[in-house]
């Protein structure tokens, strides 16, 4: 039930995605991805790939245009 | 998405053809009032041609302003203007896109390899553009849109161009 933290700042797409997908990789089942970005677009692509994976994502908006994504790794 | 942003329709994330639909009649509407379809990359010849006049070199000699499309805008200004007001426009139009959606910030850069990737990209792009010529609004949707087949050849190659882009951003960006 480990808790990661992925901040993709000032990055734009694809790089958040790339980047959340390849650290998605080394997380256990049970355990949550934090991503922080400024990227719209990121929050979109993130958004859709947790869920076409079966993942659970929830979207909290800390700032304007700034955007924190919670991601659980499920048995998906 | 209904979460991703509130409920009213300017602040949440359009569905792609939605977007596609605005973009494509907003051209249709330039295209009936100007008699030029959108474009974007053009003028930044342009400007680089009179700035280089004003210090008394001749570009209006080189190959690329010996073409009609372009030799003849550096005499008759009125293109210019019209270019120049579309780009302007387009930056004013993404900062009220911003603002409305209340998400504008001024973004973080992340590293010194992201500015120099960033200008030299933009240097490749704006190079690119110019020896097609046009870029992803010029080219790919102007060409489409009017039927010619060079708007087609254009995506084959963007799609190619895309894909060993990605090649390279996964691994050395990611």
């Amino acid at each position: 039930m480990a808790k990661h933290l992925l901040n993709v700042e000032g990055e734009f797409c694809p790089v958040p995605l790339l980047k959340t997908e390849k650290k998605f990789k080394e997380l256990n089942i049970g355990d949550v991805l934090v991503v922080e970005t400024d990227h719209t677009q990121a929050v979109r692509n993130i958004a859709n790939w947790a869920s076409r994976a079966g993942y659970e994502i929830e979207i909290d908006e800390l700032d304007n245009g700034l955007w924190q994504l919670t991601i659980t790794k499920t048995d998906a | 998405m209904e979460k991703l942003k509130g409920t009213k329709w300017w602040t949440r994330a359009w569905p792609y053809w939605a977007g596609a639909m605005v973009m494509g009649l907003a051209n249709i509407a330039l295209l009936a009032y100007s008699g030029s379809p959108w474009a974007i990359t053009a003028i930044f010849s342009y400007w680089g041609a009179m700035i280089l006049q004003f210090f008394g070199a001749h570009p209006e000699n080189w190959a690329y302003f010996q073409q009609p499309t372009h030799g003849d805008i550096l005499i008759n200004l009125s293109r210019v203007y019209q270019l120049t007001l579309l780009d302007l426009g387009l930056v004013a139009g993404a900062l009220l896109g911003t603002l409305w959606g209340s998400e504008f910030r001024l973004r973080k850069i992340p590293s010194r390899k992201a500015v120099v990737s960033a200008l030299a990209g933009g240097f490749l792009m704006g190079y690119g553009a110019r020896l097609v010529p046009g870029c992803n609004i010029g080219a790919l949707v102007g060409g489409i849109a009017s039927f010619s087949l060079h708007g087609w050849v254009f995506g084959l190659f963007l799609l190619l161009g895309a894909f060993l882009g990605t090649r390279i951003l996964i691994k050395y960006f990611v």
